[in-house]
């Protein structure tokens, strides 16, 4: 499936470096074509050619921004945020385009290969070892920011790729960390006389609670005390955090080895089998824990908080809020947390200005009013001492809290490919009622015959963790 | 037919053309084409032999192939392909004869025009709308409409594109409804071209209508079915951009394809290969063997042109 | 395809026997009705989506006929960069036909006209690209484009030229078009030549009004497909000013935000000139079809 087969681990790094770019010589490296007239290519590595002049003089710098297509941060960012920008760069200016996450990494590497690329854009975490790999993007430099102070040591840590490297750089920082949450309709919990305090804690008082709320027409679910449908997965690692701690919470044994079959993965699928079967607070019949939440048909739900956008945009209708998940005991880790990565500038675009406009969007104006919409308690930690980030938040109070460390537990992230093979496990265990430990087992076969070849610097295992045990004190 | 040439003999020809015009236009226009089409063709085999992504390049034999044999992945998008067309082509080609039998008992050609034109009317317009508007007809629970029709006669709401079971189904229903007027169209036109003698002569010799369907109708039918077939087919192979629009994998924002891969088809497993994740090596041989596959069914097709056209 | 003379029957006495054998027919042509009907639903469905408000369309169950009807879509769809989706889908669907449509000509033209072996290989080296699937060969393509833009030092790549570029011999087109040949007779290009015209002007001037029908026809369609493409203006066109309007849609359907009202009234908005088109020209879009069964 995947061709790095020459790669060592841990050093991703090829030893021929031809897009590696000084500020200005824009390069066209990526795709160049070794046709077929042209045998003698294929000797070396493609070779940088034909470099074509870029945008300098005295005219106002124009850069092109690719943003990702989110419509209640899309507003922000094209209303405020750049005339914010220009008015504090004169001479620079700033077009942006919204491109779906879905076609962003392809976009990127066309446009890359033929030289049009955009100057910044935002990006998912889990293109980050392909876009560094495939050099894609520029390094931060070092002078612009000093990660370790301004976002901790956990992300000082894992975003220098490549990890553990003597000449590791950064490329992209997370804006900030999600969690999964408990979302409540405000509505619902009014109209049955409760607060979102006496929303039980634990479990089991939980489910209990939520089987009260859960109404049904014939067998289908007509009003979902907890919606999960699509949504599971979160319930599980909100699971797998609590009950394996950061030991165990982590699903890899090293870089290139995952582990699902251990009792904590089984019982965490088990767990979330029991919602539908056991205490039928939601069914199968494939309408999402979104639909259902959006269209006031479910009390609560489970959701990871990028759903703070989707749902204000989606379902303007619906009044909601967010609490902490409930747990097995009181001790942290209270749940999993993931990142979301990031602005990056493009390889060939790394001029002064396009990093101007990058610091500017990794800087306390932006990330403030991007954080909530788009769900993520604030990488930089001048922004926690602010209300909305300090715990006490409404809506946000889950999150704020959660995301601190040594509350949530990070588990770092995989790239694209390494994402789909692990999603395969869920949808026959849930539908077809395959035996769990068996689907584990094949999926997990699946995931370590790719981690073979590609090796994620970027989960992050028990023994990071041990080797870091500042990462659960609140210094973190 | 009226216009078809005899099959012209090639030896009797001069090597060139005999004018200016025609000198110049067959090699500029054969060099473009060559560039466009078969050079383009050529490297994709010569890429499938290189590890090939931005900055690597050298050559690895079949590697490729090796790899990609052993992938799950790709074995799981060759067979959804083929379940695609085995579910697809006969659903759209019975549709589209049933629909042209109907059109073809018509008599007054003014009427049969108008229901052609309108069953044809959905293979027109663009399909990425289409799909697009599809994939919300396809909400599960109540809410979309389709499920809002199924409650009408009682039947439990259909989870659609967000379940394996449903996906690659879902699609089929989209492109059986949007080729069965295309389909139809070619049906009628063989239908037509069935001498209307025949038919006479066996309503003479006391045949039933079944009788003449069965023994008339059919048989001349035949070539035309065989042709449809295989236009069904290549399209079925070829389906990408329903794939594109309308299934998204579950949980996971960057692919498509449907939950747990159901409707991965080949195409889409290239593109994303070659041009998404920039495997060029890797997604070159899986062009190659796509390409190989669909060749053979084209190539059939082929034949049936020629037959059609150059007699 | 010869179309079927009809039969024209005299006048017949109506009696019951008659009308019993009409019965199958009647019943035929109402089934038919129906079928057609059902078929109709989504462009019903969607006709009334886009006349509908938010809420409405977020109602459960949904309402059959929009209980506040609304134009206010159209033109907040439009305003984004739908307008110039639109310019884009124009600009390279009818540049596409209109080249498509004067290469297959000449082409057709002396391959038929002026025959040789030349021409005879270069005829299967075209079909037989036709059965090479676009997404085998699309990396590939991107590539030798971009060793256009390398060699030339123009842009290619997101540009209208690179969209049109590899539509500019077309399998179909001269196929459509060679066939379309053989019904000029030759006295007329002898009696042109005689006249002294050159072989481009008897081309222009003679040959082209007698295919006239054929192109028509191979322009309509080209334009049809054309318009519908995907899979390459996806790769092609990278910049959102550049995007023809399927990408332009494909991409309004964000992964988590969609805009239900505004999708809708797009959707509709794009299908709008093919359903004119096919509307005003359908006679040569069915002909051309039938006739050839062939995509482009």
């Amino acid at each position: 499936m995947v061709l790095a087969g020459c790669l060592p681990e841990n050093q991703p790094t090829p030893t021929a470096k031809p897009a590696a770019a000084p500020a200005s010589a824009a390069t066209k490296p990526a795709g160049a074509a070794p046709s077929a007239t042209q045998p003698a290519a294929a000797s070396s590595a493609a070779a940088p050619s034909a470099a074509k002049p870029s945008t300098s003089g005295a005219q106002p710098t124009n850069l092109v921004s690719w943003f990702t297509d989110r419509k209640t941060i899309n507003d922000m960012t094209e209303k405020v945020a750049v005339p914010e920008f220009e008015g504090r760069n004169p001479g620079l200016k700033v077009s942006i385009q919204f491109i779906p996450e879905s076609n962003m990494l392809q976009k990127m590497q066309t446009a890359k290969a033929a030289g049009n690329q955009p100057d910044v854009v935002s990006i998912d975490e889990t293109y980050l070892d392909d876009l560094f790999r495939n050099k894609t993007i520029a390094p931060i430099p070092e002078q612009l920011i000093n990660v370790k102070q301004e976002m901790g040591d956990r992300i000082g840590y894992l975003y220098r790729i490549p990890l553990n490297q003597p000449d590791a750089k950064y490329y992209a920082l997370p804006n900030g960390m999600f969690g999964g949450a408990i979302y409540y309709n405000e509505d619902l919990l009014n109209k049955y006389k409760f607060t979102v305090d006496q929303i039980p804690k634990t479990w089991e008082e939980f489910f209990r609670w939520a089987k009260d709320l859960t109404t049904y027409k014939g067998d289908a679910v007509d009003q979902a005390g907890f919606a999960i449908y699509g949504s599971e997965g979160t319930l599980i690692s909100e699971y797998r955090a609590q009950k394996g701690g950061f030991e165990a919470g982590t699903r890899f044994e090293a870089k290139d080895k995952i582990n699902l079959t251990r009792d904590v993965e089984v019982s965490g699928n088990q767990f979330a089998l029991d919602v539908y079967d056991k205490w039928k607070l939601d069914d199968r019949s494939g309408v999402t824990y979104q639909d259902r939440f959006g269209r006031g048909k479910a009390v609560t739900m489970i959701a990871y908080t990028w759903n703070n956008g989707f749902i204000s945009q989606q379902f303007p209708d619906v009044k909601f809020g967010t609490t902490l998940p409930p747990r097995f005991e009181m001790k942290p880790p209270y749940g999993e947390d993931s990142p979301d990565v990031g602005f990056a500038v493009m390889s060939g675009k790394d001029t002064d200005a396009a990093w101007k406009l990058w610091r500017y969007l990794v800087g306390p104006d932006y990330q403030r009013r991007y954080a909530i919409p788009r769900g993520v308690q604030p990488s930089l930690k001048v922004l926690w001492k602010e209300k909305e980030f300090d715990g006490s938040d409404k809506m946000w109070n889950a999150v704020a809290k959660k995301n601190m460390p040594p509350n949530g537990l990070d588990s770092g992230f995989v790239s694209v490919e390494l994402g789909n093979i692990l999603g395969t496990s869920w949808a026959p265990i849930r539908d077809q009622k395959a035996n769990i430990k068996d689907t584990l087992a094949q999926v997990e076969k699946k995931a370590n015959d790719y981690l073979k070849e590609r090796p994620q610097w970027s989960a992050l295992t028990w023994a990071d963790y041990k080797a870091h045990p500042e990462w659960q004190s609140p210094e973190g | 037919m009226a216009t078809a040439a005899p099959r012209a003999a090639t030896s009797g020809l001069p090597l060139f053309p005999k004018r200016p015009l025609g000198r110049i236009v067959l090699p500029v226009a054969g060099v473009f084409f060559f560039v466009m089409i078969w050079l383009p063709v050529l490297e994709t085999f010569y890429l499938s032999l290189f590890h090939k992504e931005p900055g690597e390049f050298y050559f690895i034999g079949l590697t490729n192939y090796a790899r990609m044999f052993g992938d799950e992945l790709w074995r799981k998008s060759l067979s959804v392909t083929i379940t695609f067309a085995l579910m697809d082509v006969p659903a759209a080609v019975a549709s589209g004869l049933v629909v042209a039998l109907m059109l073809n008992t018509i008599k007054r050609t003014g009427v049969r025009a108008i229901f052609t034109a309108s069953f044809f009317f959905a293979y027109v317009v663009p399909l990425v709308a289409v799909a697009l508007v599809w994939r919300f007809m396809y909400l599960p629970g109540p809410t979309g409409l389709f499920n809002t029709l199924l409650g009408l006669v009682g039947v439990n709401p259909i989870p659609w594109l967000n379940s394996e079971e449903w996906a690659l189904r879902s699609v089929v229903i989209l492109r059986v409804w949007k080729q069965t007027g295309y389909l139809a169209l070619l049906f009628l036109a063989g239908l037509q071209s069935i001498p209307a003698v025949l038919y006479e002569a066996a309503a003479v010799d006391g045949a039933a209508p079944w009788h003449r369907f069965r023994h008339v109708t059919i048989p001349l039918l035949m070539p035309t079915m065989a042709f449809v077939v295989i236009i069904a087919t290549l399209g079925a192979f070829l389906t990408f951009t329903e794939i594109y629009v309308m299934t998204q994998a579950e949980g996971v924002g960057s692919t498509r394809g449907g939950p747990n891969y159901s409707t991965h088809v080949m195409a889409y497993y290239i593109y994303t290969q070659a041009i998404s994740f920039q495997h060029e090596g890797f997604g070159s041989a899986a062009a190659v063997i796509f390409f190989l596959i669909t060749v053979c069914i084209a190539y059939v097709q082929f034949r049936f042109l020629r037959a059609r056209h150059e007699y | 395809m010869s179309t079927k003379p009809i039969a024209i029957r005299p006048a017949r006495p109506l009696t019951v026997g008659r009308l019993r054998a009409q019965v199958p027919r009647i019943a035929t042509l109402v089934l038919l009705g129906l079928v057609a009907l059902v078929f109709a639903i989504p462009f019903y469905w969607l006709l009334i989506s886009s006349v509908k408000t938010v809420g409405e369309l977020r109602a459960i169950p949904p309402t059959w006929w929009p209980h506040t009807f609304t134009l206010a879509n159209f033109p907040r769809a439009w305003s984004g960069q739908f307008g110039r989706f639109m310019l884009n889908s124009f600009v390279y669907a009818g540049l596409s036909t209109v080249i498509i449509t004067f290469t297959s000509s000449l082409i057709g033209y002396v391959l038929i006209k002026d025959r040789s072996r030349l021409g005879e290989w270069f005829f299967w080296f075209v079909l037989s690209a036709a059965m090479v699937p676009f997404v085998t060969y699309l990396l590939p393509l991107f590539l030798v484009l971009l060793k256009i833009q390398d060699v030339l030092g123009v842009p290619v790549i997101n540009t209208y030229a690179g969209m049109v570029l590899p539509w500019v011999v077309n399998p179909f087109g001269i196929f459509l078009m060679r066939q379309a040949m053989f019904g000029v007779p030759d006295e007329l290009l002898d009696a042109a030549r005689i006249d002294g015209a050159s072989d481009f002007t008897t081309f222009a001037r003679i040959v082209f009004p007698l295919v006239q029908q054929s192109a028509a026809a191979l322009m309509i369609l080209s334009f049809i497909f054309r318009y519908d493409d995907l899979l390459w203006p996806l790769v092609v066109a990278q910049d959102q000013s550049m995007y023809p309007v399927t990408v332009g849609l494909a991409e309004f359907v964000g992964d988590y935000f969609t805009e239900l009202d505004l999708f809708n009234a797009a959707a509709l908005m794009a299908m709008l000139p093919i359903a004119v088109i096919y509307f005003f020209l359908q006679r040569y879009i069915v002909e051309g079809i039938a006739t050839q069964g062939l995509r482009g």
